[in-house]
């Protein structure tokens, strides 16, 4: 028997060493795990110099961007009174106002190309196949990402276009099944005013910069350049001289002040969005519509994701590569295609980009801006920099757009009043003392008062109304009435079409009835004269409701015994008839509103003769109700 | 036991360049926005006579009683331009509808820029307490001088006589009294 002392020392000793040899292969495993398995060389990954430099690009302008935001945040509020007086007032200090934004705006730009051009490097050279499918992924999430930023600034500046713009997009948003309503109430807070501004500002500066940024963290890595450092340094610095130059030769846009109520006939997307335009325009409203909005970024969307699993590892001969190439320059083509379309039919059409100012337009948007700077008797309003603004743009759009009959002679004062006008608006946006306020605003009055003694012959009111005229008890007026006459051929010109009847309409004098009281309805909407809100258009309802009194009498002839005394509802439908034609020639709101009135009075006459053997259950006066 | 382990990305140099490069763009385009976005030269404040009361209504004004009225300034705030309300005390130092029978104080206190209110027959700070009497001298607290005249003058406006004040911003925590320029 060996000594039990030594017995347990040598245990001790062989313990100790199983342990350090335990420890020592869970230490080494930890560190080889560690080390990522180095991936097999893609086809022609080798040689490829092409995705860092392009990467590079992609950093450098979200440098920028995140750059000139910060700079761009720091002058910038959101609300509907400020935001595109807030950037005006950034834009005025000189070259560095110019450039902020212009930087931001042309760098998002270049980064939507530079998005494209990534994506379809990596299809064009296969480079989405494993173990680089993550590679890939990243870089479609970074351009949904990019879509995601440029819908949300373009609404930010609060103008003309971004707020006609943005009102078209989130009605696209709200066209999706199901979830389009609930999707664009809570993008946009409700209505498309300072709530939604507020909401966009926080997605575009807060959300989704988080988002990049965690996206960025990888990307990072995908960046590393293979070879020399100086080609991404020189990628990194044409970028910025690029956008530089860009910002100096074209300016960030900024038009008037964003308003529902003044229609902007101009407004276009962003150039990447044109061909989804041009398909909105070319395609009937309903399924196909319905297609073309959801299914190419779904559809893509899903088709590009499962890319990688589509194809053959990157160490084994491609499948794919062929077709789709020819898909990837089949996609280009189209893209151009339809983005040349559009611009093709707004140069013909001298609109959207190509639309000329017209002189009417801008005067009646000028009228606006000059009542929205208050009578002379009163302080300048509180927002009196938007219409200041908005008549210094408006006035440097009118030198050179002259009345017809001008004489050659006074173009030269024109041009000059125009310029004074601007400059005068431009004053009252800097100068503070009230006194020097009222008296800017006196001198841009007095130049549109001598420019149109001499060149137009309507009177005009200089000041506007005082708001205390409007206190007096005065009945409330109907508003303008349906314009029936020049709307009902106006109509037919422009394509509206009476809507079309189900055949099962055809065949019954009830539905046929509600039919046409619907539209009766809408029309006394219309016309103030009913409570509700019209459910379409005025000369809509007038088109529908004359074509339902044709098929009222046409439906006599056809149905014998729909009614039983024929001659009886041959007079009535004569009546309403020449009731609808007496509409049809009023002139003035309340006229056509009285006559309006007759039409349902020939209703009543007709229902209540009641002697027809089916109850009426329906009176003209019911459609009143205030 | 000699394994080492791998080098942290941030390590080399050509990762410390390429941040050089990036963060050097962000940096640069957040300065051109902080150039554009900074405070800039604006003019003044209202540096016309500003009607402040009818004549009419100082007419039974009786000396050594003051009375508070309230100037509506209007003030530059970026691209807007707000009116402001400053309070002010009239005094009448004599008889008679002159610009001289009035006297005008600023209810800035000439201490730290408070809003002195008047209590009975002195004006109190207050913030530090300072205290001044009718005539806008300093009785006591920490203010380093009276408080601050502003220019008057009688004039018509729409028909009927005003008393009119040129609103100053003084600086405060001096003894003398330093005019502010914007």
């Amino acid at each position: 028997m060996s000594d039990p002392a030594q017995t347990t020392s040598q245990i001790q000793h062989e313990l100790l060493a199983e342990v350090q040899a335990e420890l020592h292969r869970r230490t080494t495993s930890m560190v080889t795990r560690k080390v990522p398995p180095t991936p097999p060389p893609a086809a022609g990954d080798d040689r490829d110099f092409v995705t860092p430099l392009i990467l590079a690009g992609l950093l450098s302008c979200l440098a920028l961007l995140a750059g000139t935001g910060i700079g761009i945040s720091l002058g910038y509020a959101p609300s509907m009174d400020d935001a595109s007086a807030s950037l005006d007032w950034m834009q005025r200090a000189g070259l560095a106002g110019t450039l902020v934004r212009g930087l931001h705006w042309h760098a998002a730009n270049l980064l939507v190309a530079l998005c494209g051009a990534y994506l379809f490097w990596l299809l064009w050279r296969g480079l989405y196949r494993r173990p680089m499918q993550w590679r890939w992924w990243r870089a479609c999430l970074l351009l949904g990402l990019v879509v995601a930023f440029s819908l949300t600034g373009q609404f930010l500046p609060y103008d003309q276009n971004a707020l006609h713009g943005t009102a078209i997009r989130m009605g696209y948003v709200a066209e999706a099944p199901l979830v389009g309503g609930l999707l664009r109430d809570m993008a946009t807070g409700g209505a498309l005013g300072t709530a939604a501004l507020a909401r966009f500002f926080s997605i575009h500066t807060l959300i989704l910069p988080v988002l990049a940024l965690m996206l960025l963290r990888w990307m990072w890595a995908d960046a590393k350049p293979q070879g020399a450092l100086w080609p991404v340094l020189a990628v990194a610095l044409s970028v910025v001289a690029v956008c530089m130059v860009a910002s100096l030769v074209v300016a960030a846009p900024l038009g008037l002040q964003g308003d529902v109520g003044e229609s902007y006939p101009q407004a276009r997307p962003e150039w990447f969005a044109l061909p989804l335009y041009t398909l909105m325009k070319l395609l009937p409203p309903g399924l196909l519509h319905l297609l073309a909005l959801f299914a190419p970024p779904l559809l893509g969307g899903l088709a590009l994701a499962g890319l990688p699993y589509a194809d053959r590892q990157s160490d084994q001969p491609t499948r794919l590569l062929r077709p789709l190439r020819i898909a990837a320059l089949v996609g280009v083509i189209s893209f151009a295609g339809l983005c040349i379309v559009t611009v093709m039919q707004d140069y013909q059409a001298q609109a959207g980009w190509f639309a000329q100012d017209d002189l009417e337009d801008l005067m009646g948007q000028m009228g606006r801006r000059n009542a929205a700077l208050g009578h002379s008797t009163q302080p300048l309003p509180a927002s009196a920099h938007l219409p200041a603004r908005d008549t210094r743009e408006l006035a440097r759009r009118l030198a050179g757009l002259y009345v017809k009959d001008i004489a050659e002679s006074d173009k030269p004062q024109w041009d000059q009043w125009a310029q004074e006008l601007a400059d005068k608006a431009d004053a009252l946006l800097t100068t503070t003392a009230e006194t020097e306020r009222r008296k800017l605003r006196t001198e841009m009055r007095k130049i549109c008062a001598d420019c149109h003694k001499l060149h137009a012959d309507d009177e005009i009111s200089l000041e506007p109304k005082l708001p205390q005229a409007q206190t007096k008890a005065d009945p409330p007026k109907l508003p303008d009435p349906p314009k029936l006459l020049p709307l009902l051929d106006a109509a037919k010109l422009a394509g509206l079409m009476p809507t079309k009847l189900e055949d099962r309409d055809l065949k019954s004098t009830r539905r046929l009835m509600s039919r046409a009281k619907s539209n009766l309805r809408d029309l006394l909407r219309s016309a103030g004269q009913a409570t509700g809100d019209a459910t379409g258009k005025p000369e809509q309802s007038w088109l529908d409701l004359t074509e339902d009194a044709r098929l009222f009498g046409a439906m006599q002839e056809q149905n014998k015994g729909t009614h039983p005394d024929t001659a009886k509802w041959q007079a009535a439908m004569k009546d309403l008839n020449a009731a609808l034609q007496a509409v049809k020639d009023a002139k003035q709101g309340t006229e056509a509103g009285e006559k309006l009135d007759a039409v349902g009075k020939t209703c009543d006459a007709c229902h209540k003769q009641g002697d027809w053997g089916e109850p009426f259950d329906w009176l003209y006066a019911d459609l009143k109700v205030r | 036991m000699t394994e080492r382990m791998p080098q942290p990305e941030f390590g080399d140099r050509r990762t410390f360049l390429r941040v050089v490069i990036f963060g050097g763009i962000a940096l640069g385009a957040a300065g051109v926005g902080l150039i554009a976005a900074a405070p800039r030269p604006q003019d003044g404040p209202d540096a016309a006579l500003l009607p402040l009361l009818p004549m009419a209504d100082l007419a039974k004004l009786q000396k050594a009683k003051p009375l508070g009225a309230e100037l509506s300034l209007s003030r530059r705030d970026g691209w807007r331009v707000r009116t402001l309300r400053q309070r002010v005390y009239i005094l009448r130092v004599a008889d008679g509808d002159t610009a001289a029978a009035f006297k005008v104080f600023s209810a800035v206190c000439p201490h730290a820029g408070c809003e002195v209110e008047l209590k009975e027959t002195q004006y109190v700070c207050p913030c530090h307490q300072a205290k001044f009497d009718t005539q806008g001298e300093k009785v006591s607290g920490p203010a380093p001088r009276g408080l601050d005249p502003l220019d008057v003058e009688v004039s018509d406006l729409q028909g009927a006589p005003w008393l009119k004040v040129r609103w100053q911003d003084f600086v405060v925590g001096l003894e003398e009294r330093v005019a502010r320029k914007a």
